[in-house]
């Protein structure tokens, strides 16, 4: 009996053997076997969010292209973190991928110490976003100079929200404050993101939001009013919103980068392969359909895209320590000029 | 509400293929939802991708089918092996297991069938009669208003721990310190995070829940020998569910007051079935004459949650509907289904898309009636799953405990966290301690912190202006402030002493009642 | 004495609190403040609970816990339980080492053979509950289970 359960026992073992090989090994002759089986794309972000509906948006195409299956991984854990150490110490194979927005190089400056850009390869950008300032529709600032009046003459503090402290929607705030040369704003965090944030302006509890075109149904609805975009020029899916540029004359550089990024040492002919593949899925039909809520497509190959993670980077650190000291040091009694 | 048109029209786009799927999803959520390690978050999240390919009408309803069905599947398990299968369903065992275990499971199961369809077919009705104006009344919800709202919820720790309420409050307070665990709302600063990334990310509470009640059920098992395990009910059938209807009438007041809860809770973004439940239950302890049976296999203690999470459905539609704004985890995700199908879902949707939303409406109710439908007889057959050797089915149990955990977040770490807290529970059921306070904290505790510390830093240090502020101006801040010190200040202006430790036999799992002593809120009556 | 053992522990871990919230605490200006002092919070609940716990331990006293100080141990039940914990401490360090499908079979096993269930029996079920969660979660519902790895050497 003894021995009849570890001759199966071996059996067994053998056979996740064959389980543990994954997926399709098909590739022509003579060229690097790549994708060597299943990729897995890891988003920071949990099901359902806008990563992640982006990111399933463009697998169908990616599994066309590449001819093996593309699994999504949703770990949104510790902000990120989790899921850019796992990419981050994976073999250079290219078989992980991690999928975020700019986020990401700002992780480093909230704590996350791991979040060093060096461990990680940019692979291509695939769609932006854009900062958009937000008042509730029944406000009486109507528009963006309004609001800059009102934030340089108000006695107490301009509430706005953003999506935490140090991130996104917050360096936009910031720079805006350094544009427009007053920072007497009272900027509060609203993890839960722009739902959270946007819904706050409509209770009133704050007096702006800036945010991404995830506030499109809002601005269906009514509720909330746009007053400019932070962009070159117009933002294509809301083509009647005025830029800050043509409101002001000022203006500041924010893009708002989502792309996918993989293990440094990647062989540059898989970064080529993949950047290709992505490319074709940004053309994709599944994709289009996607992009109807309102962010753009926006497809960056690896030189131009590693080019604007560097640009971006060197910026931000300069003006992060600033920025992480100013937040640090807030105080909590009343405001300050 | 306009004509009737909204929604008649609907009926257009339903086949009989549609019928089927909302069956089958209903099925599904109902199966998914008495496993324990399984919830239909999971679910949902997962088949979004997998309805691809399906017509928009199609996978939604769907989805919804599944969406309601989890809510109620977890009381099955819950009554039948005290585990919950969802956390929406932790309250409903508190009642349903004791009374299951006198031999009226079929009674149990029944009245939470009956509740979960009654609470879930008045938050249908709800959804499409008053859409618009309940998701306006939770968008005036400023951060105070939700902090009250949470502290409410929590306030009721004080009333569902049987036993000891000394202890009951200490080990929520546990609860609420093992909440700050991670990034600090206000500030982003990382508490207790001793280095590592894993913790960072808090505690999930999905994974801490299912090691409390699951892994921990799991432990004290070990304990008894393979008899005393293979519970005497279990080998009786699931029969006479429809006994439950004789009480519908009796309890009708239980069941409107917790569906009313449930649709107001779905209807605050970020509340779910599982907050509903828990108020719900609290709240009829509070206003019960008999709210010392609760606990013990009371009727009312299953009717309250059931209905009450079940509502929670039709609530948190509502702002996902008027206004593109989720009410709970499962509707952000169906956020995600209405947009892979090219739809937004927001107000437009009405004037741009009104068969979908009248499609919705009845889907909805579809589904209810389905829960209905499979539920009553088919209970019974469901729990056969329940009623495997003990051996085997513990032994599932702990496999989807660990692979359910780490499906949540693909994290193994997750898994960890659920055989802590698996010991954590097994040691304090040994202690007498209650375990539900636990997750009511984990769940209510962060947002209680978010909030109160972010009125805190709008107030910039001018905290009592601005709360007489609050209140004075906002009919909902006052009605807050007034039901929290309701709940807070009631025992003591009552003088009842339904909590001290004297009075309430704790009712473990391995509770010894009289089986002599059949409780119904029925007979006493 | 069950209760006394409690409030101990629940002292201990408001100790415990108050120090490693040192980490974090904002000092100086924002020391006492809600908002801005990531501690605040924190140390209010710890404080809270300790003053909570001494009432209990007071109670406890009173009631004559340290009259009576033996606790009852079933010994031969704690090891099984410790026994049953330690299977499923090894299920999720093998999945991580070795993978899904032997870990599962593995502690599987175990698990039904500790509850009771006979040699045969028990191998027969972990292989159809090892093959039959693979089919839902890898297969049903595409959530890729680990590989383990040791495996990822093997390539």
């Amino acid at each position: 009996m003894k021995r009849k359960m570890f001759v199966v026992l071996c059996l067994i073992g053998m056979c996740s053997f064959a389980f543990a090989g994954g997926g399709n090994e098909r590739s022509a002759e003579g060229e690097p076997q790549y994708p060597k089986g299943d990729i897995s794309v890891l988003i920071a972000a949990a099901a359902g969010g806008g990563n992640d509906l982006l990111v399933r948006a463009l697998l169908p195409s990616l599994e066309r292209t590449l001819k093996v299956s593309v699994v999504p991984v949703n770990q949104p854990g510790g902000r990120g973190a989790i899921a850019f150490n796992e990419v981050a110490s994976a073999r250079p194979d290219g078989q992980k991928l991690y999928f975020n927005s700019k986020s990401v190089l700002l992780m480093k400056f909230n704590g996350i110490e791991e979040a060093n850009m060096d461990r990680l390869v940019p692979v291509a950008q695939v769609a932006e976003d854009v900062t958009i300032f937000f008042v509730r529709s029944d406000s009486p600032i109507k528009n963006i100079k309004d609001l800059i009046n009102h934030i340089k003459t108000s006695k107490e503090r301009v509430k706005s929200a953003n999506s935490g402290m140090g991130a996104l929607w917050h360096l936009s705030q910031i720079l805006f404050c350094q544009t427009i040369g007053s920072d007497n704003i009272l900027s509060i965090a609203y993890p839960a993101g722009s739902s959270a944030m946007l819904t706050a302006l409509v209770s009133g509890e704050v007096e702006f939001v800036t945010c991404g075109p995830e506030a499109k149904s809002f601005i269906d609805a009514g509720k909330v009013r746009p007053l400019c975009v932070v962009y070159p020029g117009r933002y294509p899916s809301f083509p009647d919103i005025p830029t800050l540029k043509e409101e002001t004359g000022l203006d500041y550089d924010y893009p708002v980068w989502r792309g996918f990024f993989t293990t440094e040492g990647t062989d540059p002919k898989v970064l080529k392969i993949l950047s290709d593949a992505l490319k074709t899925a940004v053309e994709s039909e599944e994709f289009k359909k996607f992009t109807a809520i309102g962010m753009i497509a926006s497809f960056k190959d690896s030189k131009t895209f590693g080019e604007i993670v560097d640009k971006e980077q060197k910026s931000l650190e300069v003006l992060m320590p600033g920025v992480m000291a100013q937040i640090k040091s807030a105080d909590s009694s009343g405001g300050k000029k | 509400m306009g004509s009737f048109d909204l929604y008649l029209v609907g009926w257009q786009l339903i086949d009989p293929q549609v019928f089927i799927m909302i069956f089958f999803g209903t099925l599904l959520g109902i199966i998914v939802g008495a496993l324990p390690g399984l919830t239909a978050t999971m679910a949902v999240s997962i088949i979004v991708p997998l309805t691809y390919k399906m017509s928009p009408v199609v996978s939604i309803l769907m989805l919804l089918g599944v969406y309601c069905g989890g809510n109620y599947g977890g009381s099955i398990s819950a009554c039948l092996i005290n585990i919950p299968g969802t956390p929406s369903a932790i309250m409903t065992g508190l009642d349903g297991h004791p009374l299951a275990r006198r031999g009226k499971a079929g009674l149990a199961i029944g009245m939470a069938t009956l509740a979960s369809v009654i609470g879930g077919l008045f938050s249908v009705f709800i959804l499409a009669a008053f859409s618009p104006i309940i998701a306006n009344i939770a968008l005036k919800f400023k951060s105070l208003e939700i902090f009250g709202v949470a502290l409410f919820g929590l306030s009721v720790i004080a009333y569902v721990s049987p036993g000891s309420t000394l202890k009951g409050i200490m080990v929520g307070f546990f609860g609420l310190l093992v909440a700050t665990i991670g990034f600090d709302p206000t500030l982003g600063v990382s508490r207790f995070g001793f280095g590592s990334t894993n913790l960072l990310g808090g505690i999930d509470f999905v994974s801490a829940m299912i090691g409390l009640f699951g892994m921990s059920e799991m432990l004290a098992n070990i304990e008894k020998t393979k008899k005393e395990r293979d519970f005497g009910f279990l080998q009786e059938k699931v029969t006479k569910t429809w006994d439950a209807l004789k009480y519908i009438r009796k309890l009708k007041a239980v069941l409107l007051r917790s569906s009313i809860v449930g649709v107001i809770i779905g209807a605050i973004p970020g509340a779910g079935g599982t907050i509903a439940a828990i108020t719900a239950y609290g709240l009829q302890k509070k206003v019960s004459k008999y709210s010392h049976l609760m606990g013990q296999g009371s009727l009312e203690g299953i009717a309250a949650p059931e209905s009450s999470n079940n509502a929670c459905t039709g609530g948190a539609m509502t702002p996902l509907l008027s206004l593109g704004i989720p009410g709970d985890a499962v509707t952000a995700v169906l956020i995600g289904a209405f947009i892979i199908h090219g739809i937004v879902p927001g107000p437009m949707m009405y004037t741009t898309n009104p068969d979908m939303v009248s499609a919705i409406f009845i889907g909805m109710l579809l589904a209810n009636i389905m829960i209905l439908l499979i539920g009553m007889p088919g209970a019974k057959y469901i729990s056969k799953l329940l009623k495997i050797p003990s051996q085997i089915l513990n032994s599932l149990i702990i496999a989807l405990c660990i692979i359910g955990t780490f499906a949540i977040k693909n994290s193994l770490f997750d898994t960890c966290v659920m055989l802590v807290f698996g010991g954590i529970g097994y040691l304090l059921s040994k202690a007498k301690v209650p375990k539900a306070p636990i997750v009511l904290a984990l769940v209510l505790g962060p947002i209680m912190e978010e909030n109160l510390r972010r009125w805190a830093s709008l107030a910039e240090g001018k905290y009592w202006t601005e709360f007489v502020n609050a209140v004075l101006t906002n009919p909902v801040t006052l009605s807050m402030v007034l039901a929290t010190l309701a709940v807070l200040l009631a025992p003591v202006i009552m003088k009842k002493k339904h909590f001290s430790e004297d009075d309430i036999q704790f009712t473990s799992t391995t509770g010894d009642t009289d089986p002599n002593e059949i409780i119904f809120a029925e007979k006493k009556k | 004495m069950k209760d006394f053992v409690f409030s101990a522990i629940m002292m201990a871990l408001s100790l415990f609190i108050f120090i490693a919230s040192e980490a974090f605490a904002a000092k100086g200006n924002n020391a006492l403040s809600l908002a801005y002092n990531p501690a605040f919070y924190p140390r209010v609940l710890a404080f809270s609970l300790f003053i909570m716990a001494c009432v209990l331990m007071f109670q406890s006293i009173r009631k004559g816990s340290l009259k009576n100080v033996r606790i009852h141990i079933d010994r031969q039940k704690l090891v099984k339980v410790l026994k049953l914990f330690l299977i499923v401490l090894l299920y999720i360090v093998g999945i991580n080492y070795a993978g899904y499908i032997i870990s599962s079979v593995i502690c599987i096993f175990l698990s039904i053979a500790i509850y009771g269930g006979s040699r045969k029996q028990a191998f027969v079920y972990c292989i159809i509950i090892t093959v039959a969660l693979y089919l839902i979660f890898q297969i049903g519902f595409r959530i890729p289970l680990p590989k383990g790895d040791i495996f990822e050497y093997w390539r």
